[in-house]
């Protein structure tokens, strides 16, 4: 038990996804420009990263590792992340058409964000066992959406302190999420991973 | 050897796995009930659910403009919602107002059906029809526009505003609005005049056309169109937005007698000023039509030897230094939306109050 909330909080604060691996840039810089939007993208990413890790380990596991075909694991987990978000999209829009509303074009989005293959493959590097990795992913997609909630926050800000013009968007949005990576650095000494 | 054989057959049968749960899927939860659709109060249709509004309501032969192809960028395809309101999407909130949302307007291409609604759209959408033409000349204006007559074949007859658009329909299925080059009279056959846009989709597939190739088109459309009244016609044109001010100077001058109408016309150069031999000849014929044409792009003023007509460096300029105002002014302006702008701002300053003033821009 208590090593399964180490890795939670771990992939929460000291080995956050977006601030420590510097995975999901994209959308992490593109969508974190209200609160609502974030979160609702945060949200989204969580929900996708559990079930397609969960789904990636089955596979992985039963299928790929007896036939000794790990060396597909790149190709075949980016078909079930691709697909899995598909079937999501088709069931979500049917019996939570209000969910679906809230998420938008988010959810197709997601088959891009390289955070979630990235947590695929993290997974089988650190050899975690199924309930570790369903922990795993709820951390680490709860950690993202952490991240980019807090850089819409601080954005909300840049209007205000009107930074200098050549950076443009991206630019200072990239400075500032280099400034909260050194201040989740603080968390470092808390826990041991 | 072994190895990669197994490889091809554990992604092979995992590719086909995943198709087919997913078709599955398609099959058996996307599944949406039957639902009524009341249009402007009077029409009914039984619908499938889970389409958007767009697409079923093309199926009942009503059909939407649009200029994106469904993207939910350009609005053409606004209805509002009087019943069973659903929340906007992200898509909609990006492009429509707040006070427009809080009314009940949705875009058709992506608002879902998915339970009973009533919806009211303008009356002009439910006279629109699908028409298949076929061409029957092709002339090549400029290096880069070329006109297209298109005879109708099914139905044979359109009837329509000056200054309305068309859409055409490419084989993929997506559409693109034009004006009607021609005037009303020619009630068989329009003219488009179409600019081929680089990496443009639908300006490309029809400068690829041939005569007597067939083209599907639905239309009229547009609250762009001359207006009734005894008011002077001020019509300004930028480049190809000529192709809408043809139908309304034609009827202004031939079926409204009495209407003074002026044209301002611009273009990049004199070989860019298509049929710029035609309106000459308008001005001498008819005494109340007055031709201003210019060029963008050249700061001097050029007077044509041959013709005597003066040149103004662009449309702006021509309209501050020739246009009188009076109070029974209209103006009608067509052209890429910096021209249109600029050339609104030029018409306020002179003095024409912005309702007077009707446009179309690309």
């Amino acid at each position: 038990m208590k090593m399964f909330l180490v890795i939670f909080f771990a992939s929460i604060i000291t080995n956050n996804i977006a601030l420590t691996y510097f995975l999901g840039m994209c959308p992490f810089i593109a969508i974190s420009k209200n609160i609502k939007a974030a979160s609702g993208m945060g949200l989204a990413v969580t929900f996708v990263m559990v079930i397609t890790s969960a789904v990636n380990y089955i596979i992985y596991t039963y299928i790929l590792s007896p036939l000794e075909l790990h060396f597909l694991s790149f190709i075949i987990f980016i078909f079930t992340i691709a697909a899995l978000v598909q079937m999501i999209e088709m069931i979500i829009d049917r019996f939570f058409p209000v969910l679906y509303t809230a998420f938008g074009i988010f959810l197709p989005l997601i088959t891009v964000n390289c955070a979630i293959l990235g947590i695929s493959l993290f997974m089988i590097l650190r050899e975690y066992k199924f309930i570790e990795v369903l922990f795993y992913s709820a951390g680490s997609g709860l950690g993202w959406m952490l991240a980019i909630v807090a850089m819409a926050g601080l954005r909300k800000y840049m209007i205000i302190s009107d930074p200098v013009d050549s950076l443009g968007d991206a630019g200072i949005t990239a400075i500032l999420a280099g400034l909260m990576t050194m201040g989740f650095f603080g968390f470092s000494g808390l826990l041991n991973l | 050897m072994m190895i990669f054989l197994k490889a091809f057959l554990v992604m092979n049968t995992f590719g086909i796995l995943i198709l087919l749960i997913l078709i599955v899927i398609k099959r058996y939860v996307a599944v949406y009930g039957e639902y009524t659709i009341t249009i402007n109060k009077e029409k009914s249709i039984k619908v499938t659910g889970g389409q958007p509004l767009s697409s079923i309501l093309f199926k009942n032969d009503i059909f939407i403009p649009s200029a994106c192809g469904g993207k939910g960028t350009c609005c053409l395809c606004t209805c509002k919602v009087t019943e069973n309101i659903s929340e906007p999407l992200s898509i909609e909130e990006a492009v429509l107002s707040y006070c427009d949302l809080k009314q009940g307007l949705r875009l058709t291409c992506q608002t879902k059906v998915r339970s009973d609604m009533e919806i009211e759209i303008p009356e002009e959408y439910l006279n629109v029809q699908r028409f298949v033409g076929e061409i029957v000349t092709i002339t090549k204006l400029t290096h880069d526009i070329k006109r297209f007559e298109i005879k109708l074949k099914n139905p044979d007859e359109i009837h329509f505003k000056s200054g309305q658009y068309i859409m055409i329909e490419m084989e993929s299925g997506e559409t693109r609005a034009y004006s009607i080059a021609s005037t009303k009279s020619l009630k068989d056959r329009i003219k488009l005049e179409i600019k081929k846009v680089p990496e443009g989709l639908c300006s490309t597939y029809l400068h690829g056309l041939k005569v007597s190739d067939h083209i599907v088109l639905y239309g009229p459309y547009g609250e762009f169109h001359l207006k009734p009244t005894q008011n002077r016609v001020i019509c300004a044109a930028g480049g190809v937005g000529i192709a809408s001010m043809w139908s309304i100077i034609h009827e202004a001058l031939t079926e409204h007698t009495d209407r003074d109408v002026e044209l301002y016309y611009g273009a990049h150069s004199l070989d860019d000023l298509y049929d710029y031999g035609y309106f000459i000849d308008m001005a001498k014929k008819y005494p109340n039509f007055t031709f201003y044409p210019c060029r963008s792009r050249k700061s001097e003023v050029y007077t044509d030897p041959e013709t005597g007509y003066t040149f103004e460096a662009g449309v702006v300029n021509s309209v501050k230094k020739n246009f009188q105002f009076t109070h029974d002014s209209e103006v009608y302006l067509c052209g890429p939306p910096a021209f249109v702008d600029t050339v609104t701002a030029a018409f306020i300053e002179k003095g024409i109050k912005e309702s007077r003033i009707h446009s179309d821009k690309f």
